[in-house]
């Protein structure tokens, strides 16, 4: 993986040094809490509803077990001994104390981790296929490109104050694992000529409260191209964005109204007239980048030859079963790429205890190549794991409770904090999850429900990505009581849409049963191995509404 | 933070901030202190009874002064037995609903697949 050099670190430690001086300003009365506010949050401290919360990028999702550890021991120091997976691939810890957050981030920058650009409108941690670099069906290894954007978007003084956040999200897969249509901007990468990729540039994707699926903008741009329209692309945006509303402020809203091909022309005109001559090195760096992601030298007669012989102790049911649904195929052979699930029976989708992630760090050390991954599933990956490991592996998984063997499954739940945190909540989201996933356990055999997201967003704002599950849940406030919106037929793959809603919505009390009946009433109707989203099509709405509100029973 | 706006003065008002420091959810106490609800001793919470006497509150506490200890303060609807009449107070003024941390999952472990 990427190692900072002397230009990385010096930035990151030098905004450590400026955030503790405006922490220790606003503490002394020098600065007000509106003049800090906005500095707070462009170093990832947010003010919660009971405490603040410091969100830490990870860049695309990686990580390392010196990272991990790090985590794990802020989370003891400095929070109460856990931390929060989110949908972008970061973390976040929920009860630092504003004297205490400078330590915190000096000790995050030693092992080149920070909280820059983590909120405020400017471009986010870059996000990617989890499986980046190891996927069987990978066509391009997008990591260097999501660094290389990484850099190029860090501090990028032009595109600090944009109107709204911006995200990015990048796959080199035509199976989409990073949901990149519901992105401002989704990079799709191809084997391009000369080994370098073409990209397809899909732009206006995302969710909140107007849902947009990306539209197919520029195609087949080369490495060559690609900084320099993506500089004139968020010119445009910068400058012709909405500022007046917050709701009308994001590019998808930009594009619905200058329309496709008038946006197309002003960002292709823009780049025409871009001075090119910031971007001369800039694909030599790229390709500087290349070694950092090399593929490892393996013996794989080796590997797969012990695999053949440690296989039998994959047969166990318990054990087979997480083999099928944990664990994925990898580029190269002899490797299996693990899925950690972090929704164990009753646990907060996304937590892991500081135990847990030092177990993890340790595991990663040493039978992963000391990587780790985080999915926007709210999940971790053990990205490189032979095959003869895979059953020490699961055992020592199952040593920390994290050997569920359920990703993909109904209880592989995604839900955001929801109001048991987040000051924009309007309902809570996590007890909600908890007890869905409870109901589903003890109805169905959840493996023979097979792959089925449900997703669980706290307001509006859709950090779960409810608009794009199979069963979206959306909760709300009605006069001061909690109630859940359900949308149906959502999908955030290569063929993302977003989902249709139901009628009004239900209490947080009818939620599982509602859900259930909407499982069965899917496992009924299926034919063979259809997915929620076919069968949702060929059934239609009607009938689907019908088992929510359970009257056909 | 979006303050609810208050329907009804008969139980009384009271204020809720973040404390500037720890971030903690505080309320006000009729000696002028900051408390964490759990200190807040009972009858002790500084409470108005009309949008006079609550505008009278918020203003006592210099909210604007660089130097106010919290962040955020603003005004909650109480109900007859004293406590935040709204869900979101009351979960803000209870804490998180669930267990986190290390005690996420305890208890949940005859749930199985
Ligand atoms: S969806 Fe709403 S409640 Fe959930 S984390 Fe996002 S902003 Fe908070």
């Amino acid at each position: 993986m990427y190692q900072y050099n002397e230009v990385d670190q010096i930035t990151v430690d030098d905004r450590c040094r400026e955030f503790r001086d405006q922490v220790e300003r606003r503490i002394e009365g020098t600065l007000s809490e509106a003049e800090f506010k906005p500095l707070r949050l462009m170093n990832g401290l947010y003010l919660q509803l009971h405490a603040y919360m410091l969100r830490v990028a990870i860049p695309y999702g990686v990580l390392n077990s010196i990272q991990l550890n790090k985590l794990a021991d802020i989370s003891d120091k400095y929070d109460r001994g856990y931390g929060h997976f989110t949908t972008r691939q970061n973390i976040q810890f929920n009860w630092p104390t504003l004297e205490e957050v400078p330590d915190l981030l000096e000790e995050l920058a030693t092992v080149q981790m920070h909280a820059i650009q983590t909120s405020g409108n400017c471009i986010r941690n870059i996000t990617s296929d989890p499986l980046a670099g190891v996927a069987a069906d990978e066509e391009v290894d997008p990591r260097p490109i999501c660094e290389w954007l990484r850099q190029w978007s860090t501090l990028h003084p032009e595109f600090r104050y944009l109107p709204r956040k911006f995200k990015f999200a990048i796959t080199g897969s035509a199976n989409d694992r990073a949901a990149i249509k519901v992105h401002d901007i989704g990079l799709r990468l191809r084997k391009g000529p000369n080994g370098d990729p073409l990209i397809d540039l899909w732009l206006g994707g995302g969710q909140g409260r107007t849902p947009k699926i990306a539209q197919l903008f520029k195609q087949g741009l080369t490495v060559e191209q690609l900084l320099p329209y993506l500089e004139a692309t968020l010119r445009v945006y910068n400058l012709h964005g909405r500022r007046d509303n917050k709701y009308k402020a994001r590019i998808k809203i930009l594009l619905a109204e200058t329309g496709l091909e008038a946006l197309q022309a002003q960002v292709q005109e823009e780049y025409e007239a871009l001075d090119k001559s910031p971007f001369v090195n800039s694909v030599a760096e790229l390709k500087a980048l290349y070694p950092h992601f090399a593929q490892p030298l393996v013996d794989v007669a080796q590997a797969s030859e012990i695999a053949n012989v440690i296989d039998e102790k994959l047969s166990g049911e318990e054990v087979a079963r997480w083999y099928k649904q944990n664990t994925r195929d990898h580029k190269l052979a002899g490797f299996r790429s693990v899925m950690i699930s972090l929704k164990p029976a009753g646990g907060i989708p996304g937590d892991a205890t500081s135990a847990q992630m030092r177990a993890l760090a340790a595991i990663a050390k040493r039978f992963s190549r000391d990587e780790l991954r985080v999915t926007h599933r709210q999940n971790l990956i053990l990205p490189w794991v032979a095959e003869k490991d895979l059953y020490a592996v699961w055992l020592a998984l199952r040593e920390i409770d994290l050997a569920e063997s359920n990703i993909d499954l109904p209880s592989d739940i995604i839900a955001c904090p929801g109001m048991d945190y987040c000051a924009l909540a309007t309902a809570r989201s996590i007890p909600v999850a908890q007890d869905i996933s409870k109901a589903i356990r003890k109805t169905e055999l959840q493996h023979d429900i097979g792959k089925l997201a449900i997703n669980i967003s706290g307001c509006i704002n859709a950090c779960a990505h409810h608009h794009v599950a199979d069963i979206g849940v959306l909760g709300l406030d009605r006069a001061g009581v909690e109630n859940y919106q359900i949308t149906l037929g959502g999908r955030s793959d290569e063929n993302a849409r977003v989902g249709e809603r139901m009628g009004p919505g239900v209490s947080a009390d009818e939620l599982p049963a509602t859900i259930e009946r909407v499982v069965k009433f899917y496992i009924k109707e299926r034919r063979d191995d259809e997915t929620f989203s076919l069968t949702y099509d060929r059934i239609g709405k009607t009938e689907f509404k019908t088992a929510v509100y359970g009257v056909a029973e | 933070m979006a303050a609810v706006k208050i329907k009804d003065y008969s139980h009384g008002v009271m204020l809720i901030a973040n404390n500037l420091l720890s971030g903690l959810s505080v309320y006000l106490n009729s000696d002028h202190q900051w408390l964490l609800l759990e200190n807040l001793a009972q009858g002790k919470a500084a409470v108005a009874y009309s949008e006079q006497e609550a505008a009278e509150l918020l203003a006592s506490i210099n909210p604007d002064d660089f130097l106010c200890p919290v962040v955020d303060p603003y005004i909650i609807q109480l109900d007859g037995n004293g406590k935040p009449s709204h869900s979101r107070e009351l979960l803000r003024a209870t804490g998180p609903s669930i267990r986190y941390g290390a005690q996420a999952t305890q208890g949940t472990n005859d749930v199985s697949i």
